[in-house]
């Protein structure tokens, strides 16, 4: 009898390490890694990226405000949680190269109507707030090129035209933006917020997306009407000229789900 | 009641039911008329037989005929033609199912807000046409579908209407596979 309590003893003792030894273990697991849909490619001002979804549970929605064109993934059911993708059209639109390209692609459609004024509008290169020195001189050249086109358009010279609209391209062609020269118009800033004492600023450190050097900004928000503080990160980052920007604002512990979207990016051949 | 009232209270009757069903069908306006849910439409020179998934009705508009279920809408219609884009009709078919794909998608007012999600090549009913799905350019909602058929020189166009679901887009399938040229008459 006494060996049977012995063994029924040990067994008792070993079920009990078997089942609450992890549970009693110092290093708690860490949390699954958040379950993203399948990526899709956007193309939303003439470059594209890729990410993967967030998951099932969040609503998308179209974002067009603040200078971005891109896609807003909000958390349903929730207190109020966004993950935001998108491009800074205001950068994109500066480079004049798809219009012009478009204009020489249907060149010889064109007649004496309106439509070819209309597609050489469209051409111009903006010259207020550039970016950089040499965004202001392939501005000047692009201009100089297509003004001359009209004037030759006008005289009839279509082969004169479609030369000074290749050139145009061409200059066009040679604009570059870096992350750099232009961040400073986006980066989440304390001074340019309405209400900066909503905001405590967390930290801003330079990393890698998508191949691309990247600034990650960190922040939390706590305004008046809501009991919670919100976690709030930004990154930016510069591919082909194109400015991306990813938001999210939201709990802390939903930060993962921005963090996974963000790894996730590619930039599609 | 003498047999001449009797007539006269059967003939009101008729009257007033005949007004009520005709209300409360929503007739809208004289050139509409409504069909059975399988029938054959006239497009100017072409005979086009359709059938209409269950619970779609639908409507004759003459240009353009509508499969309607709520608030989701099918449309089958012919473009303008386009027979000056294709001066031999049996050549270069390439170039032609890109005219195709512009000229159609320009017509039904597709815009860079839209983008192009799919585009297949198919046949449908022995023409060329070009199967296209399209959605929000920002967040990928939205899906519309469009049917774009070269009808020896004309162009047909079936296409979802304002917004799409699961079941409207099940619908569209449901016409596209049902398009059956029953003549042209040239």
């Amino acid at each position: 009898m006494a060996a049977v309590e012995r063994l029924a003893t040990g067994l008792l003792f070993a079920t009990l390490v078997l089942i609450g030894g992890p549970a009693c273990s110092s290093t708690p697991a860490p949390p699954a890694a958040p379950k993203l849909q399948p990526r899709e490619t956007f193309d939303w001002t003439g470059e594209k990226i890729s990410f993967s979804i967030p998951p099932a549970g969040w609503r998308r929605e179209g974002e067009t405000s603040g200078g971005i064109k891109g896609a807003r993934f909000v958390k349903e059911r929730s207190v109020g949680e966004a993950i935001g993708l998108g491009d800074y059209y205001v950068l994109a639109d500066r480079n004049r190269s798809g219009p012009i390209r478009d204009i020489l692609a249907k060149f010889d459609t064109f007649d004496d109507g309106f439509a070819w004024d209309r597609a050489l509008r469209t051409a111009y290169a903006y010259t207020d707030t550039p970016f950089s020195s040499l965004e202001s001189e392939i501005a000047e050249r692009v201009n100089t090129e297509v003004g001359q086109a009209s004037a030759a358009y006008r005289t009839h010279d279509r082969d004169g035209a479609k030369a000074h609209l290749e050139a145009a391209l061409a200059e066009a062609s040679r604009l570059h933006f870096s992350l750099d020269e232009v961040i400073g118009r986006v980066e989440f800033t304390l001074e340019g917020r309405q209400n900066p004492e909503w905001y405590h600023m967390l930290g801003r450190r330079e990393t890698t997306i998508a191949g691309e050097p990247a600034v990650v900004v960190d922040y939390t928000v706590k305004v008046p009407e809501r009991p919670q503080t919100y976690s709030a990160r930004e990154a930016y980052f510069v591919h082909n000229s194109h400015l991306f920007i990813c938001t999210f604002i939201g709990l802390k512990e939903t930060l993962p789900v921005f963090d996974a979207v963000v790894a996730s990016i590619e930039f599609p051949k | 009641m003498n047999a001449g009232r009797a007539r006269w209270v059967a003939f009101t009757t008729m009257v007033a039911i005949a007004a009520a069903s005709a209300c409360g069908r929503g007739a809208g306006t004289p050139a509409e008329r409504r069909v059975a849910p399988s029938r054959e439409f006239d497009f100017g020179a072409h005979r086009i037989q359709v059938t209409a998934p269950t619970n779609w009705e639908t409507l004759d508009q003459g240009n353009q005929k509508r499969f309607r279920n709520g608030e989701f809408e099918i449309v089958l219609e012919a473009l303008r033609p386009w027979t000056s884009l294709r001066p031999e009709p049996s050549t270069a078919p390439a170039r032609d199912l890109d005219e195709l794909f512009n000229r159609g998608l320009a017509t039904l007012g597709h815009d860079d807000r839209r983008e192009v999600k799919e585009r297949r090549t198919v046949t449908i009913d022995g023409r060329e046409a070009v199967d296209i799905e399209t959605w929000s350019r920002l967040d990928h909602t939205n899906p519309q579908r469009i049917l774009l058929v070269n009808a020896d020189g004309d162009l047909l166009a079936l296409h979802t209407v304002r917004m799409a679901n699961e079941e409207s887009l099940k619908a569209f399938d449901s016409i596209r596979h049902s398009l059956h040229f029953v003549s042209a008459r040239r």
